[in-house]
């Protein structure tokens, strides 16, 4: 087996303030290897930005983080980089594409001089050449006239184009590792296809890992070669995207796929999750998910014990953190639980 | 879309950079302002000069008017602990006494400025139309002077002394006022009790006086309480100019005009007076910050 | 362009109209005196004649509204009436020290500016620590401090005591350091504190995570919400400036500098109020262009603001 490009152990993360600490991320662990499409789902708080971000040393410096656990990209620990290293490895062997493009962008300097910026940050190049290649890019990404775009400023940009901009300065370096931090849903509909088309081939170009955090599950069972479901800052199942979609054997990943619009049939509705994600920091004891799940049926292991990854079966890349487990594999009660929700 | 701000809506919210209200109770208040090192340290020394002043008379047996050449220009001494002026009078004693004026004049030239500054400010805002416009030009050409211009001009026509003197560094900051309790109204306007009120069929000015007004009562105070530091530096720098409160009287700007004639063999003269306007500012400014962060949450960390 | 223009034409008629306010209030000024102002400016000694012919020559026999207007037309003709103190022409007198004014000004916002900046940057890169506590507190003293004692003290200390540049006066260039640094200041005060809450704010933006995340030097990052948090810092230059003039009347009177502000004391101590008008006017004058400069700096430092 090749050797993974990105290795999180055990990562938590905890943001103190001066009242309470928040752990937002709690014992994280997964790989993701070159080439692959790793999609990281949950709700909003369910850890999976501040994962990565944390990862990239990028999180916002006003409050008090500590950090424990490894990262490893490359085989070099993120989380003990120093200042210089960091320099060296952001935006040449990984790169973040972020949520809204709207904010990502700074709104007094041109497009080219922020593409310049990436392509000068890790070589030296003379002037010509950094402009002819930021408009390769701009072209790459497909932007409709890549000459004009490069001296344009961001607000003169769509939403869509503006990703695409992220896209190309985040390509800029051939990165070996590329995050992309729910990349679509500040846009239309209609452009986000044409995005996640771009993101793809940027991917397929370089043969470069991707990590999409997203908390859709549509454009994961499109893009994602594994997917990995977080909730209250815990990894509660992992796999395959197929076993996960066909096979799920933790409740709220049940939970999660029973909350998709059902398109044909008479049943075009969402049905969310009852109940909301917890207060990072009041997370309930035992598994994390209890209070909502529809298959605790209130037994005590569930408010007292917290469960381990465990792999189901023969199958090890598939795993798991729920008590009942088990349960699940007969999957009548998927639809049992589906029901549930819908009654809820 | 994040379009930016328009030049004059940055303008206008910066002049009403109004601290936000939350409506955390009134002890968590109080425990962020006493969490706040620096505003208790304003709070302290504001404290030791108003204690000094009311019971001047207590503390020292020295008379801040009473003239005696033969122990003049005395450097600090036990004796004099701040040592005397050219006219032999106890620096100390002159700036006990002067604080009463300096804290007085602050106190109630803020005074003057928030009773005509706020009402003003809140119809503005609130009414809107024609009347805002006028009471926003007339403001606009106020603040084309600053406070101290402004009030050295009233100065320079109504003449020096302690009473216009007041009223001239109060009227010097009305514009400030008017701007804040302007933007005040205009937030609040949006607010859904007021348009609960409107429907309810509330008159303007009752609605003005029982929800804008009330609503608006925080950030005046804070505001009020920045501003008693820059009345006291108008009103001190007149005294410096010598257009201020007249001499023999010790306001503490008035000593400083009259101890900079001797900078060059007294110099202790005017040390003490001014480190005492420079104390009392910074006293209201730091509790003014604190107040401030204590109202407004979106400063706390 | 030519929307710029017309953006330009739009703010010179809103100054010019703050401005004829201006007028109307320096005229009514005069008018307020207490008692019979053409006696009050010729002074007490001043025999009946001498009375009646200041007031024939300001004008004062005539209603207010006339003396508005007549005002207005001279100033049109570059004519501010005649100093009563020295009899020479006030737009001369004030021609003469205006550019002292202007120069310690213009000194004294470049320091403000450069030093509030640096020390708001510098507070604001290493939040909580001890630089920012130690800025904060350089601020806080800095909006406290009456500038005239902070001029005297700089005297005592450079001048008296170290004799590294000149009590007073504007004949050397080493004569500017003190009055410029006593001006600058509060506006150095002014613009750290307000650097430092943008700056704070920028650095967390998502555009400066971007720019970390392609693998540059820290103070590149730091940059980027610099750029981004100078329409704000402008803003207040822009307010400031008011305040830098209100202080420049008090540092030319410490210094004995000869500009207008100076004039403006004299000429209150001898009553002389077509002089005092003058001034008055000249100094809200100088603030609205400088408001209006600083709205125009606007759309060169962020190319989303539209002026027009």
């Amino acid at each position: 087996m090749t050797e993974p490009l990105l290795s999180i152990e055990d990562l938590t993360v905890t943001f103190r303030t001066r009242s309470e600490s928040v752990r937002a991320v709690d014992g994280v662990s997964f790989e993701v290897y070159p080439g692959e499409t790793v999609g990281v789902v949950g709700e909003s708080g369910s850890g999976k930005s501040v994962t990565m971000l944390s990862m990239l040393r990028l999180l916002p410096r006003t409050s008090r983080v500590i950090t424990s656990g490894r990262a490893l990209l490359n085989g070099k620990d993120m989380l003990r980089a120093s200042r210089r290293e960091l320099r060296r490895i952001r935006g040449r062997e990984v790169a973040l594409i972020p949520q809204d493009p709207m904010t990502c962008l700074d709104p007094v300097l041109r497009i080219g001089g922020q593409l310049g910026e990436a392509l000068r940050a890790h070589s030296s190049v003379s002037r010509d050449e950094q402009r002819k290649r930021a408009v390769e890019l701009l072209a790459s990404v497909g932007l409709p006239q890549p000459d004009r775009q490069y001296g344009q400023f961001p607000h003169e940009l769509s939403g869509g184009m503006r990703q695409r901009v992220m896209i190309a300065m985040g390509m800029a370096n051939n990165p070996s590792l590329l995050i992309a931090d729910e990349p679509t849903t500040a846009l239309d509909v209609t452009i986000q296809a044409q995005v996640m088309d771009i993101l793809r081939e940027a991917q397929a170009e370089t043969q470069a890992g991707l990590v999409l955090i997203t908390h859709d599950l549509g454009l994961i069972a499109e893009m994602a070669d594994r997917v990995v479901v977080m909730y209250a800052g815990h990894v509660v199942e992992t796999g395959e995207v197929n076993a996960i979609f066909a096979k799920p054997r933790h409740p709220y990943t049940v939970g999660l796929l029973g909350s998709l619009p059902q398109t044909g049939g008479d049943q075009d509705w969402l049905r969310p999750i009852p109940g909301s994600p917890p207060d990072l920091a009041r997370i309930p004891t035992g598994c994390p998910f209890h209070p909502r799940c529809l298959h605790s049926h209130g037994r005590e292991i569930c408010r007292t014990q917290l469960p381990q990854l465990t792999p189901i079966g023969s199958d090890s890349t598939h795993r798991t953190a729920c008590h009942f487990s088990d349960e699940l594999a007969d999957e009548s009660i998927h639809g049992l639980l589906t029901v549930a929700q819908e009654i809820q | 879309m994040n379009q930016p701000p328009s030049p004059d809506a940055m303008l206008e919210s910066l002049q009403t950079a109004a601290p936000r209200v939350d409506g955390s109770p009134f002890s968590s208040r109080l425990r962020t302002f006493a969490g706040n090192k620096a505003a208790l340290v304003g709070l302290v020394i504001l404290l030791i000069f108003v204690i000094l002043a009311v019971f001047a008379p207590l503390l020292t047996s020295q008379d801040p008017t009473g003239q005696n050449l033969a122990a003049a220009f005395q450097p600090p001494s036990a004796k004099h602990w701040l040592g005397t002026d050219d006219l032999g009078r106890d620096i100390l004693a002159r700036i006990m006494y002067g604080g009463r004026y300096t804290l007085l004049i602050g106190l109630v030239a803020v005074s003057i400025a928030t009773i005509i500054g706020v009402p003003l400010g809140l119809i503005s805002g609130y009414l809107g139309g024609v009347t805002d416009t006028i009471i926003q030009r007339i403001t606009d050409i106020m603040l084309s002077f600053n406070p101290f211009l402004l009030a050295l001009m009233l100065v320079a026509v109504f003449g020096a002394g302690a009473k216009s003197v007041t009223i001239a560094a109060g009227i010097g900051v009305i514009p400030q006022f008017i701007r804040l309790a302007r933007g005040q109204a205009l937030s609040i306007r949006e607010e859904v009790y007021v348009e609960a009120a409107v429907a309810f069929g509330e008159k303007p000015m009752a609605i003005l006086r029982r929800h804008v007004m009330r609503n608006s009562l925080a950030p005046i105070i804070v505001y009020a309480t920045l501003n008693i530091g820059l009345t006291i530096l108008v009103a001190a720098g007149l005294g410096f100019l010598g257009l201020g409160v007249q001499p023999p009287a010790p306001e503490w700007g008035t000593m400083l005009g009259e101890a900079r004639s001797y900078i060059f063999h007294a110099s202790y003269q005017m040390t003490f007076p001014g480190l005492a306007i420079f104390l009392a500012v910074l006293s209201f400014n730091l509790l003014g910050d604190g107040l401030r962060d204590a109202v407004d949450p979106s400063l706390r960390d | 362009m030519s929307g710029l223009i017309a953006y330009i034409v739009r703010r010179l008629v809103t100054g010019v109209i703050t401005l004829v306010g201006v007028v109307a209030v320096v005229v009514l000024m005069v008018q307020a005196l207490p008692g019979d102002p053409a006696r009050v400016i010729a002074g007490i000694q001043a025999t009946p004649q001498q009375v009646a012919k200041v007031r024939h020559t300001m004008g004062l026999d005539e209603p207010v509204t006339v003396q508005f207007w007549r005002y207005l037309e001279n100033l049109l003709h570059g004519n501010l009436g005649i100093s009563a103190r020295t009899g020479d022409p006030v737009s001369s007198l004030i021609g003469t020290r205006l550019p002292y004014t202007v120069e310690l000004a213009i000194l004294g916002t470049v320091f403000g500016v450069i030093f509030g900046i640096a020390l708001g940057v510098l507070a604001a890169t290493h939040k909580g620590k001890i630089t920012d506590a130690l800025a904060s507190m350089v601020g806080v003293a800095g909006v406290s401090m009456p500038v005239y004692w902070l001029g005297i003290l700089l005297i005592v200390v450079f001048a008296v005591d170290l004799k590294l540049v000149p009590v007073s006066g504007a004949a050397t260039l080493s004569s500017l350091i003190l009055p410029s640094v006593t001006l600058g200041v509060f506006s150095m005060a002014v613009v750290s504190r307000m650097t430092r809450a943008t700056m704070l704010d920028t650095l967390d933006q998502d555009y400066v995570r971007t720019v970390r995340a392609k693998g540059v030097a820290e103070r590149v990052a730091v940059r980027h919400a610099l750029r981004n948090a100078f329409i704000p810092i402008l803003t207040v230059i822009g307010l400031q400036f008011g305040t830098l003039l209100g202080g420049a009347v008090l540092t030319e009177t410490v210094f004995s500098w000869p500009g207008i502000g100076q004039l403006l004391v004299a000429s209150i101590s001898s009553r002389d109020f077509p002089a005092v008008q003058g001034i008055v006017l000249t100094f809200a004058a100088m603030f609205v262009i400088v408001n209006i400069i600083t709205d125009l700096l606007y759309s060169v430092v962020d190319p989303r603001v539209r002026l027009y």
